[in-house]
């Protein structure tokens, strides 16, 4: 089901910048109480915990709640990250994602989600980010393999994980069935994969 | 374990399942390196979704109360055991503890009252997860409570809403299944067994989220050679649903 792997090297994990240093190794100091790494990895990682969690909740002035609350869970909990199981990087993405999904889902059953649009957030001073080439790459290569995808594989990825839906609330929103959307899922997610190169060691 | 809770993978790695489910495939993952490694990979490939959305210019005064927390916030020792699989088994024990501690189980169908010591799982992400599956089930308005004792020792409580299609099953003081043997538990409709969990050997004392539970009459647990078994061959106890 998936598809040509993009290159022929695959790469474990997030392919990073070799001058600086990676998310794993600044979570690494971090457990041993670096507050400098803390602040240095807050940077590397931020724009992507807020960006996900505005997109998911909709609302900016939660996205910077929850994406304080997962910050401060990381510092607090950097000590259990464990390496082998995935990047840092995708440990704090993972977490984030997930406070974002349980909001939502715990304002949907008290029907008062917010749906305010981004648009009324310009009269926030913002710090200025540089961005750098390594993390413009890696955006790019996200959209072209998403883009790999069958129409109805990204529909399914994209509503669950950016509309922070159940797998039953998409299958729903589709009139589809329901282990039709959960073969949508894995298998979009699979041809993401092998798109990005990404490989676990201790994969058969 | 099946194929069918298997394809949850994508779901799963996703935050796109309920907290049952999630908790049904965490238990299927335990058994299942391979589903581990996939997994991970699919997580570690939905986080990448996340930089589609990356915010170029954060607010300041985020990072200001951020740094400002942590510098305030102690942080947790990291666990004693080195193995993620060993943590992991951790939490479940852990969970398991509080929660058999502290469900009270009120006579009457609907009056189930319980509580889980918060500060014992408050900084575990799968225990507390795991205590919300639990709440869900006691606290359905549908909720059933049937206990029994077990013929060689120990008791079951057995809670079930047939609403949500998901039982709590608490079971404690069970004696040492022997060696080489673990306990295994079933839901049965007519004569058909299908098993909902096993505890890992030397356990004797658990609770489980079993689910579906609709068509289910009886719950019964077995004690089993430690690899498992398809059907259950020596049934110490069951628990009628009715």
């Amino acid at each position: 089901m998936s598809g040509e792997p993009e290159q022929a090297r695959r790469l474990r994990s997030v392919p990073q910048d070799t001058a600086s240093p990676t998310a794993d190794e600044l979570l690494s100091r971090v457990a041993r109480g670096d507050e400098a790494a803390f602040a240095t990895l807050y940077d590397s990682v931020a724009g992507r915990v807020l960006g996900l969690t505005r997109r998911v909740l909709r609302d900016p002035a939660q996205a910077e709640e929850v994406t304080q609350e997962v910050m401060v869970e990381v510092w607090r909990t950097a000590g259990r990250f464990d390496a082998g199981r995935g990047s840092a990087s995708a440990w704090i993405l993972t977490m984030a994602h997930r406070r974002a999904v349980d909001r939502v889902r715990s304002e949907q059953a008290h029907h008062n989600r917010a749906r305010q649009v981004a648009a009324t957030e310009s009269h926030v001073p913002y710090d200025e980010v540089v961005e750098d080439v390594t993390a413009r790459l890696e955006r790019e290569q996200v959209r072209r393999c998403l883009g790999r995808l069958t129409p109805v594989q990204k529909e399914a990825v994209t509503l669950a994980y950016y509309g922070g839906h159940t797998y039953r609330e998409v299958a729903e929103k589709l009139k589809a069935p329901l282990p039709t959307v959960k073969t949508r899922m894995r298998d979009g997610l699979i041809r993401m994969r092998d798109c990005l190169g990404i490989e676990m060691e201790g994969r058969a | 374990m099946s194929a069918d809770i298997h394809t949850l993978a994508g779901a799963y790695a996703l935050n796109a399942v309920d907290e049952l489910e999630g908790a049904a495939f965490e238990r299927h993952l335990a058994d299942c390196e391979p589903c581990r490694v996939e997994v991970a990979e699919l997580r570690e490939t939905a986080a990448r979704l996340a930089d589609e959305t990356v915010v170029e210019a954060t607010p300041p005064g985020l990072r200001e109360r951020t740094l400002a927390q942590v510098a305030r916030t102690p942080q947790l020792r990291s666990g004693v055991g080195g193995a993620s699989a060993g943590r992991r088994a951790g939490r479940w024990r852990q969970l398991t503890v509080a929660a058999a501690a502290a469900i009270l189980v009120a006579g009457g169908a609907s009056a189930v009252t319980w509580t889980v010591s918060n500060d014992r799982v408050s900084d575990e992400q799968a225990s507390s997860a795991q205590a919300r599956q639990i709440a869900a089930v006691l606290d359905a308005p549908d909720a059933r409570v049937f206990e029994r004792s077990l013929e060689p020792g120990g008791a079951a409580t057995v809670v079930v809403s047939r609403n949500r299609d998901r039982g709590v099953v608490l079971l404690r003081d069970l004696p040492e299944a022997g060696p080489g043997r673990i306990y295994e538990l079933w839901l049965i409709r007519g004569s058909q067994p299908r098993k909902v969990g096993q505890l890992a050997e030397g356990v004797r004392a658990s609770t489980t989220v079993i689910g579906p539970v609709a068509e289910a009459g009886t719950f019964g647990v077995s004690n089993e050679p430690a690899g498992g078994s398809a059907a259950p061959t020596q049934i110490v106890g069951t628990v009628e649903l009715s």
